[in-house]
């Protein structure tokens, strides 16, 4: 299909490829008042590039009427911009799993049965309860006119709850959800229900029990909360060009050293895995940061020929906008503590979950205010802050890390430990 | 689409789209819906959404207000279709654009400026004989400027959105230079002492706080299951009234009728300081025995949710510099980078100033602004008389569904408020 469309445009420009995106998502949602809806979304996308005259068009379009999207590549080039685009070459993609059986094969009465379960495991006087589960199945093909043509098939399933404690007056929602390539498992829905558990049972605290300093344990949602100026800072893009912390400091440590990022499309059954990027270029296993020691950084075929810096495929292309860098699987490497270890003694504040920061937050600056930060006792959640903050700049917190967590959770395309502070201010009330 | 950085054209882009949706409901069963790309896909679509609803037995039954059928074909505004505007047109703009931010200092490392524009046509169409269209034009530019010395970053945005009309868009860039003298300002910022002061927010801060804390939880749906603000809450003093309207012309959240089809009005949620109205769809009204205020909103192929159009705050009395005149020692918040709202409100000022002896001192930054939602309302004490609408390209997204929005206000002052430096 995509060939198609390269060969009617290969004979009137210099260089061309294309990404054709195919998405047919099913999502059911059980609402408070168990009023269900049952929604299907069935869309393609596709995006097309042209080198044309030494200058670079583009044009993108939700149909298959391929004529009208290749005279809109070849017009938005008239006008574009003078710039090299270097097609990668075919070349040999790496083995990765990005769909799952069950999920391909699974319809809404599969779905509704998932979320229908998660409700029965929920249902509580006190919680008022809205789930929500949803299949996305589809294909990814990109080509160029350098011969490049490849393709894969993708599954992407959800699971979600928001919950509210009706006895609080002033109840907070709580929102969780897993998100993976595969079917969830039982596991996976023991793991969502547990945690709605936890989080919701400790009694409110509006002080600390214990005014003198104390550890601070930031679960992994919280520390992907608190890594995403690194996710800006990382871009090369910034790096080579902007306003990057780390920019004209590659090879230095720039972090502590117990922390390693690594970006990975290659692992399999991810949400973000794949075997080549939007742009074509084949998906490898990035080093960002080594062990605090800034090694990469991630790019795509337009900001590198910009940079003059090769792409590291990270490409996202749709329809309806310009190609941009996008991570793939973003991977914060395990430490050699057991995570359960870190609150077994004495006491702890345990900030399971923050905010993800909003704007462009490459500077590090963040305030981040989350009602979910607990009073640990001895391996305990003796209650629940109504407020927790965590103000700073994140390079600066970064510092106190003493420990990082052995075990690593998935929180979609994001994967990580718990780490351990100490000397960090956090506000309670 | 076309950006330009500050050495010249980074792409000019243009993309064509199309999409359609259909819900259904029966009595006794839930909501089905499906997405079609052509007319030829509507049928199998319609299909779908029926046999969905279908599978969905409920005990609830949805109710939908009334809504009387009618028959509107509603054309852009004379003038206002972008893609009559010439190319080189939207580029020389850019352009000006770009020069008039570098000129502004040496210091400026880098800029980047975007112009998009869309012309979107939609359709609604339903089952009890409705038939709308309207084309809705818009043009939108945001900017980044850079401020680098020895070592030092900042950066400040900006951004302008209008319904299609041209004019807006040079008043605009005429003031241009003014984002990029923020982040030249930044570099000699001092960090805010965090404490408690005497507060003074810029319109477009007073807007978003009031979008985000009250706006919100006033919109039926706001959050699954989240209970509203109830009727006759009292939310801060009597200078205080705030409202959503969907019809005021040429704001980012401006529409002729929602996606149910439903005319857009302007609603007064809060009036001298009390909650006296919620926003609903016609689901959502149906449900609470009232009748759609014409917010069911969603992005293109998303299922219609109770959201805010374009949020106010009405203006009061006082210049800002009366406002201003009455603080001993305080800060003034100027444009607002971003904003959480978990329990706990925060919202972060780029680039502030000092309020000494009645008068703006010297530019902090990483000030923010943080509270109880409902008690940093009980802080206002003075609202300003010079409301205006941010021009701003602002988005509101809730539950991964993201609607373009307007707000406007006048300068608003809070006392005792809680500043935090995040520098």
């Amino acid at each position: 299909m995509i060939t198609t469309l390269l060969d009617g445009v290969a004979p009137l420009v210099t260089a061309a490829d294309a990404v054709l995106k195919t998405d047919q998502t099913v999502t059911v949602s059980i609402g408070v008042d168990h009023v269900g809806r049952l929604e299907l979304y069935d869309g393609v996308g596709c995006h097309l590039r042209v080198l044309k005259d030494g200058r670079i068009g583009m044009a993108g379009a939700t149909d298959h009427r391929w004529q009208q999207l290749r005279q809109a590549a070849i017009d938005s080039a008239e006008v574009g911009t003078l710039a090299p685009l270097f097609l990668p070459s075919p070349a040999a993609t790496p083995e990765v799993h990005t769909a799952d059986r069950v999920a391909l094969s699974a319809g809404p009465m599969q779905l509704l049965d998932l979320a229908r379960s998660v409700v029965g495991r929920l249902e509580e006087d006190r919680w008022r309860v809205e789930v929500w589960a949803e299949r996305s199945a589809g294909r990814v093909e990109v080509a160029n006119t350098r011969g490049v043509v490849a393709g894969y098939d993708q599954t992407l399933v959800g699971v979600g709850v928001t919950v509210l404690d009706s006895s609080d007056p002033t109840p907070v929602p709580l929102s969780l959800q897993t998100v993976g390539s595969s079917w969830p498992t039982g596991l996976d829905v023991e793991a969502l229900v547990s945690t709605v558990t936890q989080w919701l049972s400790p009694p409110p605290l509006d002080r600390l029990p214990n005014p003198d300093p104390v550890r601070v344990c930031l679960g992994p949602r919280a520390v992907r909360a608190l890594l995403r100026p690194l996710e800006f800072g990382l871009l090369g893009e910034s790096v080579f060009d902007g306003s990057s912390p780390f920019r004209d400091r590659v090879g230095d440590v720039v972090i502590p050293e117990v922390l390693t990022l690594v970006d990975d499309p290659t692992i399999s059954l991810r949400p973000a895995s794949r075997p080549v990027d939007d742009d074509g270029v084949v998906s490898r296993r990035l080093v960002l940061i080594d062990r605090g020691r800034f090694t990469g950084w991630v790019s795509d075929l337009a900001s590198g020929a910009r940079l003059g810096i090769p792409s590291t495929g990270h490409a996202r292309r749709q329809s309806h906008a310009p190609p941009r860098v996008a991570y793939s699987n973003l991977i914060v490497g395990s430490g050699e503590v057991p995570t359960a270890e870190f609150l077994t003694e004495g006491e702890a504040i345990l900030v399971e979950d923050l905010p993800i920061p909003t704007g462009n937050v490459i500077d590090g600056r963040l305030t981040l205010v989350t009602p979910w930060a607990y009073w640990m006792s001895e391996g305990e959640r003796v209650g629940r802050f109504r407020s927790a903050t965590i103000s700073g700049n994140v390079f600066d917190l970064l510092q106190h890390i003493i420990a990082v967590g052995r075990e690593q959770q998935w929180i979609g395309s994001w994967c990580g430990p718990s780490i351990l502070l100490d000397g960090v201010d956090v506000r309670v009330r | 689409m076309v950006s330009y950085r500050r050495r010249g054209q980074e792409f000019v882009t243009s993309a064509e789209e199309a999409i359609g949706v259909v819900r259904s409901f029966n009595p006794g069963h839930g909501w089905g819906s499906a997405t079609f790309g052509t007319l030829a896909d509507a049928p199998p679509a319609i299909r779908t959404a029926h046999e969905y609803s279908l599978s969905l037995p409920t005990r609830h039954s949805i109710q939908l207000s009334d809504l009387p059928p009618r028959q509107a074909d509603i054309p852009c505004p004379d003038g206002r279709d972008p893609r009559t505007i010439d190319l080189e047109i939207k580029r020389d703009m850019v352009r000006r654009g770009v020069d008039s931010l570098q000129r502004v200092d040496r210091r400026i490392d880098d800029v980047r400026l975007k112009w998009e524009d869309h012309l979107t046509e939609v359709c609604v169409v339903n089952s009890e004989g409705m038939m709308l269209v309207e084309r809705r034009p818009e043009i939108s530019m945001t900017v980044l400027a850079v401020a680098v010395e020895t070592g030092t970053v900042e950066r400040a945005l900006g951004s302008c959105s209008t319904a299609g009309a041209l004019h807006d868009i040079e008043t605009w860039l005429a003031g241009i230079s003014s984002i990029s003298e923020r982040a030249v300002a930044a570099l000699h910022a001092v960090p805010v002492t965090p404490g408690r002061y005497s507060v003074v927010l810029a319109p477009s801060f007073a807007g978003l706080l009031v979008h985000r804390v009250i706006g919100h939880r006033c919109a039926a749906g706001w959050h699954p299951g989240a209970p509203l603000l109830p009727i006759g809450t009292r939310i801060g003093p009597e200078s205080l009234t705030i409202g959503d309207d969907g019809k005021t012309p040429g704001r980012r959240g401006t529409s002729a009728f929602d996606c149910e089809g439903v005319q857009t009005q302007n609603t007064t949620i809060v009036q001298n300081g009390v909650v006296v109205a919620h926003l609903h769809t016609r689901a959502s009204a149906g449900e609470a025995g009232s009748v759609s205020t014409g917010n069911a909103r969603a992005p293109s192929a998303g299922f219609p949710g109770a959201r805010l159009t374009n949020t106010y705050l009405a203006k009061g009395s006082g210049t800002p510099a009366d406002l201003i005149r009455e603080v001993d020692l305080g800060v003034y918040l100027g444009e607002p980078v971003s904003v959480t709202d978990d329990g706990m409100v925060t919202l972060r000022a780029g680039l502030g100033r000092m309020i000494r002896r009645g008068e703006l001192a010297e530019p902090v930054k990483g000030a923010s602004l943080s509270g109880n939602p409902l008690g940093l309302f009980g802080m206002i004490d003075a609202v300003g008389a010079d409301f205006t609408w941010d021009t701003a390209a602002a988005t509101c997204s809730l539950a991964g569904q993201t609607v373009p929005v307007g707000s406007g206000a006048p300068h608003v002052r809070l006392v005792e408020a809680l500043v935090g430096d995040q520098s």
